[in-house]
């Protein structure tokens, strides 16, 4: 084996132990990965309640995605749905909203997602609790300026309530995270309204989406509202540089006076060298 | 036309062609050995890659660059030496004009090798004509050279017609029939006819103004492959102009260096004589105080100023190169100056001395341009292995350097062989000057 | 025994060197071979060298996938992600040199350990001024010297900002090295000895694998930004030092917290480092005030052979340490 290759053995081994491991070869054989799940609940947009699950490796270099783990989501006892971790280590199941959910005595779905554990990875399992709640969103537009008004109520045996002193934020989806705009707390209505600033960056149209959202919520896990609409400032669509110093192509003032040299050197050498046959010519009516 | 005189001259410059020493052979030996292990040098190179080299992630250009600019400024100065003595009639520049030319072409070819040698992937080196981007200086340079090349080699070979004419018919010279051959087929019938010398006479004038242009353009261009970077000590508007007059200093020195080998080993004291020395001597008096006053107007204005950057490169020439610095730009510059100043002191030694001391000088002077700027770049040197921080040349290097000079001493003796390294017919033009 | 073993795998290095530049020519004359024959001729193969050093024979329609899967990403890469222009930004107030993101991404781009695309630098603006924790990655400049200067285009400016590298094209001249007045590019200098998994077709948004003879530079994790992923630096920082994100959109993100970019700058006084030199950086910084450690935690835990890079000013050049 050559000493690149014992070096990279050397570094996937170590990979797989994680961090806090004690370094030794022998052993590495039989420990397996000891995964981490995140585990989380979220009722978008249309409703839809889904159950999500990242399965990663926690090592020296940073979390490492576990693909192709094979995960169960329960609902109390019940088997919701099977899924299998894609190569970024996420896997997700649907809830169907026909079936009647089991909720516990204080009126919360507990929910699980459990992995089994297979030749390599360790088995591993979590447990959430969510409160359902519903949030409506209302965009107005009052004297030129624009609100986000969001509503949250819940279902108890009392009927619809609002939901007060809970954290709810208003966010842009960004392209690699939700980007908060506001984030305040519900008052005794169960309302929060905020100003939406009239400076946020949009789509090329000014086109943008408004999110009213339970981020991460302790007891109601991940719950948004989303609705698009002309609220942002329209994107500059830079035109690309097509001549300059560090493009393809190159300012015209270099091509042109470049030609020029070129052309007159290389035309005086070309001159010089027909003077050259000229010369011969010469020479060969002189022998004659 | 004078047939004594001819003969005269036939005799005294063509044994050279006709007969080859054994010290010849031997010196010849010795060149290629240094030029085999020059190879060698580079085999190991291509095997293990640059990693042989001293350079390293922050001094990424070492001795192969300065080597490759300290070339193609030699030859750029025989270029302009050659053209402007031809253009102006120079009454004394007939033996010295065709050395000047043959430096010109013979360091144009080895010049570039050392940029070969510095780039990493050798074999991608066509990709340069193959996709070039004209914004880039290396790309204004592979142009401005090819460019050069052709035009350094047609001046040279318009410049031999007359002489090949010459050996072509002298009738008593003993030599290989290969050469005779090779003299007629050169020679183009060149018969001397009125027309003939007028069309001659025009295209070297010609290519001699075209030459001079060229070498100031080429150089400048090459100059401002360092010019257009901001890095201190290159950023600096009077590179282009610096580079030109550094390159004609050390192309007079080494003109007056081969005239002194050449006049002494090839027996030419009666063509080479004191005047051409004194004479060059002058030239290279001007632009030594050109070149110092240059270099010292460069620096005045950076230490004055004293930009961050500029005073630690500055603080580094005056410590860690405190003895190239004074060497490069005291001595170099001031032995010249002072040796020809002075008239008792104009003897030929003493004027070739001064020379190679101008030659070694510039080099050095190239190295301290390219070097200690390297190592001092915007962002302080960190966060790399210590023993990353400094250049120090290795043996490849070094090997690879003492083959380009090899090579440069080779391929002169060469044509020293094929052809007179004095020209004939200069000389006896200006003996007919003489006579009327 | 070993030793000889090296010397003779050193020999089949170099004869694959030279190999491949005549190689280079039999595939340009097979190349015009292939185009005349008919197309999906299998059962022709072509004898290659393979990188232990032995002789194989591959059929040829599969070099031809490959190599056209190269050209693909190739191009790919020259267009860049449609409608962003990526933005980094990084608050020295929160890095104590914990050097994840140098680990990270050494990991990602199969970089020997040696080779940094991100540096930690220990920066002193004045004599007076206190010391502070510096990461450096590529600035991706707006007006970037070492594309100007690239005489292949091997180095180019996309339109999302990025400037990568395409180690295929690149001729090894350095020039853009001495260009970037940052130091953000690395030589590689020798062979880098990684195994590149047998199926991996090169793509310059990765630049995997290094090539001896080539310059080497951070592409900020270009593949990455195409699945609308965070670069590795930016993930793997335990301190939430690395923001990263679209100019278009006014938002970076570390991954924890997201943040308007115009607020960042107007809040914490956002700058570019150097912006004298006109090279217009796309990562600015904020500046290290309201530290939350001290200079001295990244020393903490450090190998000594690391510890040693930040005493640049004790080492002569002997090698050997001032005393």
């Amino acid at each position: 084996m050559s000493k690149a290759s014992i070096k990279y053995v050397s570094l996937f081994i170590l990979v797989l132990l994680g961090p806090g491991s004690n370094l030794s070869a022998t052993a590495v054989q039989d420990s397996k990965i000891n995964p981490y799940m995140l585990f989380t609940y979220l009722k978008d947009t249309d409703s839809r309640q889904i159950l999500q699950v990242k399965m990663t490796n926690i090592t020296q270099v940073g979390e490492v995605p576990l693909p192709g783990l094979n995960i169960g989501f329960y609902n109390n006892e019940a088997l919701l749905g099977e899924a299998i971790t894609d190569t970024e280590g996420n896997a997700s199941c649907t809830i169907g909203s026909s079936l009647p959910l089991f909720a516990s005595e204080d009126g919360s779905w507990p929910f699980s997602a459990i992995f089994e554990g297979d030749s390599l990875t360790e088995e591993t399992y979590s447990e959430l609790s969510i409160y359902d709640v519903d949030i409506q969103m209302m965009l107005s537009e009052e004297e030129g300026e624009r609100f986000v008004t969001l509503h949250a109520t819940t279902l108890t045996s009392d009927g619809r309530v609002p939901v007060t002193g809970e954290e709810i934020g208003v966010y842009v989806p960004r392209m690699f995270s939700l980007l908060p705009v506001s984030i305040g707390m519900l008052d005794e209505n169960g309302a929060f309204r905020i100003k939406f600033p009239d400076d946020m960056p949009g789509d090329s149209l000014g086109n943008l989406t408004v999110i009213g959202r339970f981020n991460d919520h302790y007891l109601f896990g991940n719950v948004e509202r989303r609705e698009e609409v002309r609220w942002g400032t329209e994107a500059e669509i830079t035109a690309p540089v097509y001549r300059s110093l560090w493009s393809t192509l190159a300012p015209k003032w270099m091509i042109i006076s470049l030609t020029i040299m070129l052309l007159g050197v290389w035309g005086h050498y070309t001159y010089v060298i027909i003077n050259l046959f000229r010369i011969r010519k010469e020479g060969l009516k002189k022998k004659e | 036309m004078n047939r004594t005189n001819r003969e005269a001259l036939l005799s005294d410059l063509t044994p050279e062609i006709a007969k080859t020493s054994r010290s010849w052979y031997i010196v010849f030996g010795i060149l290629l050995l240094v030029f085999i292990v020059g190879i060698y040098g580079l085999v190991q190179q291509i095997d293990k890659g640059h990693i042989v080299t001293g350079m390293r992630d922050n001094v990424v250009w070492g001795v192969y660059i300065v080597n490759f600019i300290f070339f193609m400024g030699l030859s750029y100065a025989g270029a302009l030496v050659s053209g402007t003595l031809h253009l102006f009639k120079t009454p004394w520049r007939a033996p010295v004009i065709r050395l000047a030319e043959l430096i010109t072409v013979i360091s144009l070819a080895i010049g570039p090798f050392f940029i070969f040698f510095c780039v990493g992937r050798l074999e991608r080196i066509p990709y340069i004509l193959a996709f070039p981007r004209i914004q880039s200086p290396i790309v204004w340079d592979v142009i401005a050279i090819l460019t050069d090349v052709f035009g350094a080699a047609i001046f040279l070979y318009v410049s031999f017609i007359e002489d090949f004419a010459i050996l072509r018919d002298a009738d008593n010279l003993q030599i290989a029939p290969w050469k005779k051959k090779m003299y007629r087929i050169l020679s183009l019938g060149y018969q001397g006819t009125p027309k003939q010398k007028r069309i001659l006479s025009f295209s070297r004038n010609v290519m001699a103004a075209m030459i001079i242009a060229i070498a100031i353009i080429v150089y400048s261009v090459l100059a401002w492959i360092f010019g257009v970077t901001l890095q201190p000590g290159w950023h600096s508007t009077i590179f282009g102009p610096y580079f030109v007059i550094a390159a004609v200093f050390s192309g007079v020195g080494l003109l007056i260096v081969l005239m002194a080998i050449f006049r002494k080993i090839y027996n030419l004291e009666k063509y080479i004589t004191l005047k051409h020395f004194v004479n060059l001597g002058i030239v290279l008096f001007v632009i030594a105080a050109f070149f110092g006053y240059f270099t010292f107007s460069d620096y005045l204005t950076k230490w004055y100023g004293s930009v961050k950057m500029d005073k630690i490169l500055i603080d580094k020439l005056f410590t860690e190169f405190k003895t190239y610095f004074i060497f490069a730009n005291y001595i170099g510059i001031l032995t010249p100056i002072i040796i020809i100043a002075i008239p008792r002191l104009r003897t030929i030694n003493n004027i070739t001395i001064a020379s190679v001391i101008a030659l070694l000088a510039l080099w050095v002077n190239r190295y301290i341009i390219i070097v200690p700027t390297l190592e001092t770049p915007f962002i302080p040197i960190q966060d790399t292995r210590h023993d990353w921080l400094f250049y120090s040349p290795t043996w490849v290097e070094w090997s690879l350097t003492a083959a380009g000079v090899a090579v440069f001493g080779m391929l002169f003796m060469i044509i020293s062989k094929l052809a007179p390294i004095i020209s004939i017919s200069e000389l006896e033009e200006a003996a007919e000057k003489n006579n009327t | 025994m070993e030793k000889k073993e090296q010397d003779s795998s050193s020999r089949r290095k170099f004869i694959r060197k030279v190999g491949l530049s005549l190689g280079s020519v039999a595939v340009a004359g097979s190349v015009a071979v292939a185009r005349e024959a008919p197309e999906n001729e299998s059962g022709e193969t072509v004898k290659l060298l393979s990188p232990d050093g032995t002789l194989v024979e591959v059929d040829r329609s599969s070099i031809k996938k490959a190599r056209a899967q190269t050209k693909e990403q190739i191009k790919k890469s020259y267009k860049g992600i449609p409608d962003r222009k990526f933005v980094m930004v990084i608050d020295l107030a929160k890095c104590k040199n914990a050097r994840k993101c140098v680990d990270a991404c050494q990991e990602g781009h199969m970089l020997p350990k040696d080779h940094e695309w991100i540096k930690i630098q220990l920066l002193q603006d004045s004599e007076l001024a206190s010391k502070y924790w510096f990461p450096k990655p590529c600035y991706h400049c707006d007006s970037p010297l070492c594309v100007s200067v690239c005489p292949v285009g091997a180095t180019y400016k996309r339109e999302d900002g990025i400037v990568l590298v395409d180690n295929k094209r690149c001729i090894g001249c350095k020039f853009c090295m001495t260009a970037c007045p940052y130091s953000a590019r690395v030589f590689n200098w020798k062979d880098p000895e990684v195994d590149v998994p047998a199926d991996h077709v090169y793509d310059p948004e990765l630049n995997i694998p290094p090539v001896e003879g080539t310059v080497g530079k951070c592409v900020f994790c270009a593949d990455k930004l195409r699945n609308n992923e965070l670069p590795r630096c930016v993930k793997a920082c335990p301190m939430g030092v690395i923001y990263f994100g679209d100019l278009n959109e006014d938002a970076v993100t570390n991954g924890v917290e997201t943040l308007r970019f115009s607020s960042l700058m107007l809040d914490k006084h956002g700058y570019r480092h150097m912006e004298e030199l006109g090279t217009m950086p796309t990562v600015y910084y904020l500046p290290p005030v309201d530290r939350m450690y001290p200079v001295e935690i990244g020393f903490e835990d450090l190998d000594e052979s690391i510890s040693d890079r930040y005493r640049t000013k004790d080492f002569t050049k002997s090698g050997k340490t001032k005393k």
